[in-house]
């Protein structure tokens, strides 16, 4: 099982979403498409579940 | 012929070898077999007298399994086949009112908490609306309420109470389609921590799509998605930084 935030199920179902920032560099996280297309590969093989972690901001 | 291997002690403090029953014994001595594995290699060495210490030696060959296996036992998320065992051992204790160890020559290998585990404050049984989901592989029943069996996905199998009507609804899908069950469930949560399904009776259910993530993810990228600033990263941490909304 793994657990995604909000930022990672936009850029997973809209590929055009710019990447986020990475907040060490503040630049656009690089690779960001070839990260998500691994990540949405190696989950899909393995059938792992995917738990949305949704947060109401304080 | 002396014997080669290595041997590991389960030491409990409740009782002695003359004090624990027969039947509590075998109990122990099964568990501790289960979380040694490698049944071909692990055999009974001996009972030791002292407070009860139960003697296994596991063969030369099965030496490195077994090390690797007893490394994570504890682990909250080491396989079933070591956790469940673990955890049985543990629950007899704290039954026994009793805490015990594992070692390996001087060394102790595993502790078990039992009666010194911080305990939690039971809850419940409560009732509540609740959904499964999984694949139907039993149904059926004689008595006026039938029963599904629904295997989810992580392996358990839950018995779903329902009527003959929902029964008969959902004898197309047995080995077939997921489904999602909806109804009430009884919960209670164990002096252990852990939330325990007492019983769950299902209303209706609704036949689930068997896709895996790419392909559900691709039907989702087919909706269009009008974004009111075209940035949806941008609008998002502007929800995240905002006025305390949802987002």
């Amino acid at each position: 099982m793994v657990v995604i935030d909000a930022t990672t199920l936009l850029l997973l179902i809209d590929p055009k979403a710019k990447p986020p920032r990475d907040p060490n560099t503040q630049k656009p996280v690089e690779k960001c498409k070839e990260r998500l297309a691994f990540l949405l590969r190696t989950l899909s093989e393995a059938g792992t579940r995917v738990v949305l972690w949704c947060q109401r901001p304080s | 012929m002396p014997m080669t291997g290595e041997e590991y002690e389960l030491q409990i403090d409740a009782f002695t070898p003359s004090t624990i029953p027969m039947a509590r014994l075998a109990q122990y001595l099964a568990e501790l077999a289960a979380l040694l594995g490698q049944p071909e290699r692990v055999h009974f060495e001996k009972l030791k007298k002292g407070s009860v210490r139960l003697v296994a030696r596991v063969e030369h060959e099965a030496i490195p399994k077994v090390r690797t296996r007893l490394q994570d036992a504890g682990d909250p998320e080491a396989p079933d086949d070591v956790r469940r065992p673990y955890k049985k051992i543990d629950d007899m204790l704290r039954s026994d009112n009793a805490v015990g160890k594992l070692r390996r020559g001087t060394s102790n290998v595993i502790r078990f908490p039992g009666r010194d585990a911080k305990r939690n404050p039971r809850m419940g049984p409560f009732t509540e609306p609740a959904e499964i989901d999984g694949k139907i592989v039993r149904v059926g029943g004689t008595d006026e309420t039938a029963h599904a069996l629904v295997e989810p996905a992580d392996g358990s199998v839950i018995s779903a109470e329902c009527s003959r009507e929902l029964a008969i609804q959902l004898a197309p899908f047995l080995y077939g389609a997921p489904v999602r069950l909806s109804g009430n469930a009884r919960w209670e949560r164990t002096d252990s921590g852990e939330w325990k399904l007492l019983s769950f009776r299902a209303k209706e259910f609704r036949e689930l799509r068997a896709d895996d993530l790419a392909t559900s993810i691709a039907r989702l990228r087919k909706i269009e998605m009008p974004w009111e600033n075209g940035d949806p990263t941008e609008l998002l941490q502007k929800l995240r930084e905002g006025s305390g909304e949802a987002h």
